[in-house]
């Protein structure tokens, strides 16, 4: 690596560098020269739009060529003490760092900084100057609230980080930095609560994430498909968050979240199906109504993954399983239908879900067409033309809606994808595919793991302890413990007896002592 | 491994698509059917079995306004459709349906079972025995017997609902216990009470009234004629011995076995005052019956069967012609009495009916001798039938109102 070496000649550094970035038109390098008659040649690298150019103007081009003059410093500057001058007293920017390897030097330029070579040494000032254009915080796009923090990550890992910083102001909170992707050199992020993080966890975590060997990291998606426990599963066995609070509050719950470079995307492990129905907002509103909200979900969780299959099943099997009313009902709106109920049920479930994804890709002003084709010519023309029931448009929308009622992307893809499996159980076996199905399904739940630890927890294995924060939500002052599975290093969570009470009527003696 | 899993997998699911959908059967196939009755008729001097079916045309009941186009003037078809079908016994009867429905008839929903006269007077045992083989039917449809013919109870018109089985089915579920005066039996229990050697069944009776109206065959064409309206009317019950009809109890009789049997809800019973030392009397006083019980206690008394019904009634005051003063509780006392009087009247002619003229033990005094003196009613298990006629059965009744309405006494005229 000897080649490599920055070299004492400033031109020798020169021809190298361009040959280094050959043909990188967005690399910029600028010589100039440093004091009065002993003058010192040298030269600035770095790459047009990540660097701040203001504070390059500002605090190099303008301190070491202009400001210069008006100081004793620029007569007696010559080859020998010119380096420890920059350093020290002409350069007035927070972060400098010295490189004497070319190619490091090269990642570093790469990365944002700017890279100030001076004729004579051999070495370089790496200066931390990085600014790029980047999205504002906003408010995250996927998990809304209506009462809560708007603020979500963006695209910049440091941004994220300090969302994070910002909530959670101790030293214990560790951000472990990585380089992934021999190409794309992605930052990564590993934040943890020292103490409260089980070691073998991160340990884990660093482990898997190490062994990751690829060229592109673009997204975390990458990084959760490369280190999660299954492959092969409907189930996203990390939790993928845009929120900053969500990561916060699974931080001091004992979790490790990973922030990668250039997604606002964080991932979260270990996770498990319950947490995936949870929204950050049940913990910001009132206890009482959240678990309502909860119950609510788990219901609308069952209806948009059985609805349609146990439609078809009653249908096409079961009719003596109907109150006779609906009976009629359905029959006299499937009277003109041409297809088996399951055909209805499986056209109808995929027009919708090409409606979804046409809305989701179609550029903004199409989105709204999409809504009309869906609303008039799926819904209302298919029905009057005698080609679907309307039975089958409402089983349809319900499922839809409640499908949307799932807080997380997590949580929902799974129940969209295993509804067409279980409808085709139903339409061959009748309510005793669907149980078989459903069956399979909690099975394979049970036998998921995410970073070892089991999917379905705190429902089975089962834990008493948790359930404080599962179907119910307790209120704060009761959610004594953090989860029985990750937090266990430091389990209790805050005080008992912090139960809001009435005051203690005031005697007369205490109020008069105040007063004397 | 992997390769071989895979293999194993697709096998797997051809066996769901070759095996599961045997029993399919899609709601537009089906002819569901609301109820059913069964006539014996004489066709060519050979008795036959007829087997009436009501079935359901879900198009035809107005449900499908927004898919007109698809159906094409709905308006024209009768919600139900009325197949009668001959056989030489019953299931070649039952089965001749599909001779005129191209559905398969689906029994899961049938509500009512009607037996014309004819049909209950003779043995049972066939209708019973295909009643319980056929998979679909359920156990809750109503048993019913009319005089005349099961057609004529299953043609007739519906007046608020637009089907008659539920016009039935309300009938008999939610305004039967309003008047107390026709006793119900589900196919369950029906089955229960010929099994059982102690009990007998009884069940409601429909009556079939013509109306003055006159209707036309179909809305549109007329081209079936004309013929009378008629609706139907629960009241009263039919009382079977073993498996044949032995008769019929009126409206004041069935109230006298309801009371019998502990089963008398809401109702009215017209109470008539008597002469009360000149002050008054001959008063019209309704006494509203609420709730009821009754016990019946079989008594060995000196190797002489007796057996003991005490009936306990509750009931309001319904309305009185206004000169009883009824303000203070012990005023009522007077009423109550002549209620406990009045039902036990009642209760006593329909057991001198029941017991001495149809000879059916309908109240179930085996069952409760079998409970109470098990080794007794072994012994005249076989022969009870022959006994029950004999047996000496004391009535008491004990009447109460309760309350008086909105207003003590009543409005004074003045």
């Amino acid at each position: 690596m000897e080649k490599h070496a920055i070299s004492l000649d400033l031109q020798e550094n020169r021809w190298e560098i361009q040959a280094i970035f050959e043909n990188c038109s967005d690399l910029v390098i600028r010589e100039f020269s440093i004091g009065a008659e002993t003058a010192v040649k040298a030269m600035v690298v770095y790459i047009d739009g990540l660097v701040d150019i203001k504070i390059a103007n500002q605090h190099l081009f303008k301190s070491l060529m202009v400001d210069i003059w008006e100081t004793p410093v620029a007569e007696n500057i010559n080859q020998k003490n010119v380096a420890a001058l920059v350093k020290d007293r002409l350069i007035s920017v927070g972060e400098l760092k010295e490189s004497r390897q070319l190619v490091e030097l090269a990642d570093n330029v790469l990365t944002g900084e700017m890279a100030l070579f001076i004729d004579g040494q051999d070495k370089a000032f790496l200066l931390g100057i990085k600014k790029w254009d980047q999205r504002a915080v906003e408010e995250p796009a996927t998990e809304t609230v209506v009462q809560g923090p708007r603020d979500g990550f963006t695209e910049s890992l440091r941004t994220n980080t300090s969302l994070i910083r910002r909530r959670i102001k101790t030293t214990r909170l560790k951000f472990e930095a990585k380089k992934v992707g021999l190409l794309t050199k992605t930052d990564i992020c590993i934040a943890y609560i020292q103490g409260l993080v089980p070691d073998e966890l991160v340990e884990e975590v660093r482990q898997r994430i190490s062994r990751i060997n690829v060229d592109s990291i673009l997204e975390s998606g990458y990084i959760e498909e490369l280190i999660e426990d299954e492959a092969f599963t409907p189930f996203s066995l990390i939790n993928k968050t845009e929120r900053p609070d969500k990561v916060a509050a699974d931080l001091l719950e004992g979790r490790v979240a990973i922030i990668v470079d250039t997604t606002p995307f964080v991932l979260i492990v270990p996770a498990t199906y319950p947490q995936m129905l949870q929204s950050p907002e049940d913990y910001y509103i009132r206890s009482i109504f959240s678990s309502f909200i909860r119950i609510l979900r788990f219901v609308n969780l069952n209806v948009a993954l059985l609805l349609p299959s146990l439609y078809v099943a009653v249908v096409t099997f079961h009719q003596e399983m109907l109150p006779t009313p609906l009976l009629l009902s359905i029959a006299a709106a499937r009277e003109f239908v041409p297809f088996p109920a399951f055909v209805e049920a499986l056209v109808m479930e995929l027009t919708f879900e090409t409606l979804r994804e046409a809305g989701v890709r179609l550029p903004r002003p199409f989105g709204q067409a999409v809504s009309i084709v869906g609303a008039l010519v799926i819904g209302q023309a298919a029905v009057m033309a005698g080609l679907v029931s309307p039975a089958m448009v409402i089983i349809v929308s319900l499922t839809a809606i409640a499908n949307f009622t799932i807080p997380t992307v997590a949580g929902y893809l799974p129940i969209r994808l295993l509804r067409f499996p279980l409808m085709f159980l139903a339409a061959t076996l009748g309510l005793f595919g669907i149980m078989a199905g459903v069956m399979a399904i909690l099975i394979h739940l049970c036998s998921l793991r995410s970073f070892g630890v089991p999917y379905l927890s705190p429902v089975a294995p089962f834990s008493f302890r948790d359930f404080k924060d599962m179907i119910f939500r307790f209120p704060w002052w009761a959610m004594f413990t953090r989860p029985r599975l990750v937090g266990y290093k430091e389990p209790a969570r805050q005080d008992f007896h912090q139960r809001p009470r009435k005051p203690e009527p005031r005697t007369r003696e205490s109020s008069g002592d105040k007063h004397s | 491994m992997g390769k071989r899993l895979v293999v194993l997998l697709v096998l797997l699911s051809f066996v769901l698509g070759l095996s599961g959908c045997w029993s399919i059967r899609e709601t537009e196939e089906l002819a569901i059917i609301g109820a059913i009755g069964i006539d014996k008729v004489k066709v060519d001097g050979k008795e036959k079995y007829r087997f009436v079916a009501q079935v359901i045309r879900p198009d035809g009941m107005g449900l499908n306004q927004g898919s007109g186009g698809g159906g094409g003037g709905s308006g024209n078809s009768k919600p139900v459709w009325v197949i009668a079908t001959l056989g030489d016994n019953l299931d070649d009867a039952h089965r001749n349906f599909n001779t005129r429905s191209e559905r398969k008839m689906f029994l899961a929903h049938n509500k009512v079972i009607i037996l014309s006269e004819q049909v209950a007077k003779e043995s049972l045992q066939e209708i019973i025995d295909l009643l319980q083989r056929e998979r679909e039917l359920r156990l809750r449809s109503w048993v019913m017997v009319t005089k005349g013919e099961a057609m004529s109870a299953l043609t007739a018109q519906p007046q608020l609902e637009t089907l008659l089985h539920e016009e039935y089915e309300s009938l008999v579920d939610d305004t039967r216990s309003l008047v107390s005066k026709a006793y119900v039996m589900d196919l369950k229990d029906f089955f229960v009470a010929l099994a059982d050697p102690g009990r007998d069944p009884i069940t409601g009776k429909i009556e079939i009234i013509p109306s003055k109206e006159m209707q036309s065959g179909g809305h549109g064409g007329g081209g079936e004629g004309m013929s009378p309206k008629t609706s139907i009317r629960l009241t009263g019950a039919a009382v079977f011995r073993k498996d044949k009809l032995a008769g019929w109890l009126g409206d004041k009789e069935t109230k006298g076995y309801l009371y019998l049997s502990g089963k008398a809800q809401q109702g009215v019973i017209p109470l008539r005052m008597p002469t009360h030392g000149g002050e008054w009397g001959d008063l019209d006083v309704s006494f509203e019956m609420t709730r009821s019980s009754s016990k019946i206690v079989p008594v060995i008394e000196g190797g002489k069967l007796k057996v003991k019904i005490e009936i306990e009634a509750e009931g309001d005051l319904g309305e009185h012609e206004g000169k009883l003063p009824i303000a203070r509780p012990q005023d009522l006392e007077v009423i109550n009495k002549e209620a406990a009087r009045e039902i036990k009247r009642m209760a006593r002619q329909t057991l001198t009916k029941v017991q001495k003229e149809y000879k059916a033990d309908i109240l179930g005094i085996g069952d409760k001798i079998h409970k109470k003196y098990p080794k007794t009613w072994a012994a005249i298990e076989d022969r009870w039938l022959e006994l029950y006629p004999d047996v000496e059965v004391e009535i008491k009744v004990k009447a109460h109102v309760r309350r008086t309405g909105m207003i003590g006494e009543s409005l004074k005229i003045r």
